[in-house]
């Protein structure tokens, strides 16, 4: 009652636009008619909703938090809002969803290539730190999967944001050849707890007691990497390197980055020979590196380099050793999932680097 | 009467609106009568005129089992399949 009171009040902070839904029209079929929905119902944001989500975050609704590419919108603290209400939010929730949104919004993280890409790139989100607990994320069993509401309203609002205020919608400047799950929602938190290895964020340069949202631009996954034979460290993340080799094609390389999300059994095998995150991505480089006159077109495949181009090559440049990614840091590597299951998911990305996107992690600092 | 909050950047009106309008009446065109009385005089005057305006265009006719429940799946499916247009005859 109060949050309605507080809407329609004469000093209301609330400016968007107001739609009057006939009374004998269905509010729920009225969105999708307007073309506001991502294929899924949505709640409707009434005024009265829209406050109560607002006071999930102690920003001016006002404030502009990004200019939202292509159609250059500005995203406003209530537009966020009431898109986080359509999406199914908490208000709590609404920090993680304002950050992620300023990280896309970066000319490193590119939102604009990312939704227009034919090969059907999205952000994926990845929480660390205190607001994990805070927010009741899944990051354990079916952490990747369905049926925790934070994981799945969070990125499910940022998706509604690029849609209704970017207005990236398929068949426009979304481009999708055959479009992507993780367009409706990707978003999940690390398992630190579980894990012998510094958190994302840590290593990313943040202090474990901070709350901090990473995007990363993913086009495929998770895809399940199974070895359930390896006891060594050294061995597994043999495995590991073999088989993200395959992103886009096993000749493509320097071309992609991927994000790995460790299982704790599998944490437990790379943890007992001592292994940290540099071993890892060190020993995935070692295997998936080929001489370069092993990545060279053939009658198996048109992929790799040109044989036109090989040819005018010493053989000392084609017996060169080129792993699958260009820098170490193009693995990302995170710990979630149960604590039975030796396996990893492997995400696979997009263009790499400042020609594609590039993963930002972005501190929470929206005030009480 | 529900009220909601525009989650989009606000360049387009939100307004219900009719489908687009075809630059001109061509191909195939169906008279619905909803089985009131009188119907189907209604549309035997409104073939006979039309008729004459657009002579290149072929005439179906339908009919619903009764005006007070909506017409059936399967006649709505068949209507949309066999015409471009639709002409919805109420009478008393």
């Amino acid at each position: 009652m109060a949050d309605r009171l507080r809407a329609e009040a004469e000093n209301s902070p609330l400016r968007a636009r107001r739609i009057e839904i006939g009374s004998a029209d269905d509010a729920a079929e009225f969105m999708f008619d307007q073309g506001f929905s991502d294929g899924l119902p949505l709640v409707p944001p009434t005024p009265e909703r829209v406050m109560r989500m607002l006071g999930g975050t102690g920003r001016d609704p006002g404030e502009v938090l990004a200019i939202m590419p292509p159609n250059m919108g500005e995203v406003t603290v209530e537009k966020v809002a009431i898109n986080a209400v359509m999406a199914g939010c908490k208000p709590e929730y609404m920090p993680v969803i304002n950050t992620a949104i300023q990280a896309i919004c970066t000319d490193d993280y590119n939102i604009h290539g990312v939704m227009a890409t034919t090969m059907g790139a999205s952000p994926v989100i990845v929480v660390n730190g205190p607001v994990r607990h805070q927010l009741g994320m899944n990051m354990q069993l079916g952490a990747l999967g369905q049926g925790n509401r934070a994981n799945a309203t969070i990125g499910r609002a940022l998706r509604l944001v690029i849609r209704n205020m970017g207005g990236a919608r398929p068949g426009g400047t979304e481009r999708s050849t055959f479009g992507n799950p993780m367009k409706f929602t990707m978003s999940f938190a690390e398992w630190e707890e579980r894990s012998t290895f510094p958190p994302l964020h840590v290593e990313r340069g943040f202090r474990a007691e901070e709350s901090v949202v990473t995007v990363f631009t993913m086009t495929s996954g998770p895809t399940l990497i199974v070895d359930q034979d390896s006891r060594t460290a050294g061995q597994l993340a043999g495995t590991l390197g073999q088989n993200i080799e395959t992103a886009f094609n096993l000749r493509a390389h320097f071309a992609t980055d991927c994000l790995l999300v460790l299982a704790p059994e599998h944490v437990d095998t790379l943890a007992r020979d001592g292994y940290t995150k540099a071993d890892i991505r060190r020993r995935i480089q070692e295997v998936s590196s080929r001489r370069l006159r092993e990545l060279v077109a053939d009658d198996v495949s048109g992929t790799g380099l040109k044989q036109e181009a090989a040819a005018k090559m010493t053989d000392e440049q084609l017996d060169a050793l080129v792993p699958k990614f260009r820098r170490d840091e193009d693995i990302h590597l995170v710990v979630a999932g149960s604590g039975a299951g030796k396996f990893t998911a492997a995400f696979h990305g997009w263009a790499a680097g400042s020609t594609g996107s590039i993963p930002v992690s972005r501190k929470i600092e929206d005030p009480a | 009467m529900t009220s909601i909050l525009d989650p989009t950047d606000e360049r387009v009106p939100v307004v219900r609106s009719p489908a687009a309008r075809p630059p001109a009446i061509t191909g195939s065109l169906a008279f619905l009568d909803i089985s009131k009385p009188r119907g189907n005089l209604l549309i035997d005057r409104l073939e006979e005129l039309l008729q004459e305006r657009l002579p290149g265009v072929t005439f179906n006719r339908y009919a619903k089992p009764t005006f007070t429940r909506p017409a059936p799946d399967d006649l709505r499916r068949r209507i949309h399949a066999e015409n471009d247009f639709v002409v919805e005859a109420l009478a008393d």
